[in-house]
């Protein structure tokens, strides 16, 4: 019986709950199509919605509001074809304050399986009207809040654009929470090898930052495939991408040092001290810059990286431990790695 | 410790007056490519001044500093290291590469003017972003330079390591030029005059630490 430190337990633990519930846990439900974008005022508006994973044939009691600021219109009906499949009615009387309309119309829904929201769903169309057409309606805009029910199951949430590709958050971001943490262990090794000279922190140090490259790698691929499904191009010249393909370059630099010096001592001298040059230059490259660019990821631009909007509660209790799961996995390899360039030093 | 540094940068500064050999020589290239780039494009556009004069800027820099510890006679490192502080070596060939791309990106910049014209609208920040981009380069590839030195001179690391190393300096550089010629508009520029600044005292501090002990053998 092989005898495993406790923190590799947490990792076996951890890995399968991570891919289980990373896979398992169905999407929330969403409005994938809408048609059409434009909605005029004062007459009557079908819109065709397409739904995914909804349920609108089960339970009658379907709302829908278009809503723009505080203002809400109800539908007047609702005709529901199939689970996906709907048309909604809607009479939209002129708008109470045409200063404000800025055009965009969000769709709330009110299902069984809890709210329906399409942010920016369809246009108010500006047509000019007399001012006493406005009152003439059977629908009124209404301030009143909007009742509805609270999300009743487990789900990951839908984004319109991720869809189901949403589950690789939990094995993309931590390869690069990870990557971060294995570039780190190693400048730490290499701080203590330039201070006490033991050539084993040197070896260590080595495994850490390769692992660490091959986790970047990962997330570099992992990331192009995500890209691919959701912005429609491998490599999309994103800074953060840009960034990452530059840090991989920089620990490059790492073993071309190492393979150029013969003598041992000097290569762990020599690439020790690049080591800890190129982790606090790759500091601004990861943390500072991509800030200050536009960019397709989030965190960028001002918007917070793990916010609510990307990241919700369900997809939390998942993510974290994926990333703990990453970064012992990480260590793991590395220190294999180290002791089979030990075995491989004592043999040749 | 300052006149030490002194010392070193005076040594430098006169066996260069003495051959004037790698001014001359990179004077010449300077000249040649912005000759060859004025039959190539004829008239360039501000977008293109930009990514030529930071072009020829990386090309001056790198071909400048690779040379500056590999010139110095190998037991000359030894004769240095046992009369001053290493500190004072780096400082001082920091100090004396700086001075010498300040030169020489004047003398790109003037002779871009002289082929073309200069574009610059907002000079100060122009100057502002030249200096600490020059600084932080120099700093950044003076230290790359000795690495390379002690790997056994081969022209070829020296290029590959530094390129990416110098990549967030150039990064926001470029973007701050842009924004000196006005060609982007950015309110808050200021914070990349920030970050090259903060590279600056990062690469500062780190070589404070790291040069004396890649400097003993």
């Amino acid at each position: 019986m092989v005898k495993l430190s406790w923190w590799k337990w947490i990792f076996i633990l951890l890995m399968p709950y991570v891919i289980l519930m990373g896979f398992l846990v169905p999407l929330g439900q969403g409005i994938t199509e809408l048609s059409p974008y434009v909605v005029y005022p004062l007459k009557t508006n079908k819109l065709d919605i397409v739904g995914y994973n909804t349920r609108f044939t089960e339970g009658q009691s379907i709302r829908a509001w278009l809503k723009q600021g505080d203002y809400h219109i109800e539908a007047d009906n609702i005709i529901v074809r199939d689970e996906r499949h709907a048309s909604l009615i809607f009479t939209i009387p002129g708008f109470p304050d045409t200063s404000k309309n800025d055009g965009d119309l969000s769709l709330v829904m009110d299902t069984p399986d809890g709210p329906l929201v399409l942010p920016s769903a369809v246009n108010l169309a500006a047509v000019k009207y007399p001012d006493s057409l406005a009152l003439i309606s059977s629908q009124k805009w209404s301030t009143n809040k909007l009742a509805v029910r609270a999300e009743s199951n487990f789900n990951f949430p839908f984004r319109n654009i991720l869809g189901e590709t949403i589950r690789n958050t939990y094995f993309h971001v931590p390869l690069w929470f990870a990557m971060i943490l294995l570039f780190f262990i190693s400048v730490l090794k290499s701080i203590r090898y330039l201070q006490k000279k033991q050539i084993e922190d040197d070896a260590k140090a080595e495994s850490f930052v390769l692992i660490g490259v091959l986790f970047g790698i990962l997330g570099t691929v992992t990331g192009s495939i995500w890209a691919k499904f959701t912005w429609g191009s491998f490599w999309s010249f994103d800074v953060k991408q840009n960034m990452a393909a530059i840090s991989l370059l920089i620990y490059g630099g790492y073993f071309i040092i190492r393979n150029s010096l013969q003598d041992p001592d000097a290569k762990a001298r020599v690439s020790g001290v690049y080591n800890v040059f190129a982790f606090v230059l790759l500091i601004p490259l990861i943390f500072i810059i991509p800030r200050r660019y536009d960019s397709l990821h989030p965190g960028n631009g001002g918007n917070p990286a793990l916010g609510s909007q990307d990241l919700d509660n369900t997809m939390r209790i998942v993510f974290y431990p994926a990333v703990i799961a990453y970064m012992i996995c990480g260590i793991w390899i590395a220190q294999l790695r180290y002791r089979i360039k030990l075995i491989y030093n004592n043999i040749y | 410790m300052v006149r030490e540094i002194l010392g070193l940068l005076l040594k430098d500064v006169k066996t260069e007056w003495r051959n004037k050999q790698a001014i001359s020589s990179i004077a010449l290239y300077l000249f040649s490519i912005i000759l060859v780039l004025y039959y190539a494009l004829v008239r360039i556009d501000r977008m293109i001044w930009s990514g030529v004069l930071w072009l020829v800027l990386i090309f001056l820099a790198i071909n400048t500093i690779t040379v500056s510890f590999s010139r110095d006679v190998k037991h000359r490192h030894w004769y240095f290291y046992t009369l001053t502080h290493p500190l004072s070596v780096y400082f001082s060939k920091a100090v004396y590469n700086l001075i010498l791309l300040l030169v020489l990106d004047t003398l790109a910049v003037l002779l871009l003017g002289l082929f073309f014209n200069i574009p610059v609208v907002d000079w100060p920040l122009f100057l502002i972003t030249m200096f600490l981009c020059t600084s932080a380069i120099s700093l950044i590839l003076t230290f790359v330079s000795l690495i390379s030195a002690k790997t056994g001179d081969q022209p070829v690391l020296m290029t590959i390591l530094s390129t990416p190393l110098l990549f967030p300096v150039l990064m926001s550089g470029s973007r701050l030029c842009l924004v000196s010629l006005r060609l982007i508009q950015d309110s808050n520029y200021f914070k990349d005059v920030l970050s090259i600044l903060a590279i600056n005292m990062i690469t500062f501090a780190l070589t404070v630490f790291l040069f004396p002990i890649l400097w003993r053998d």
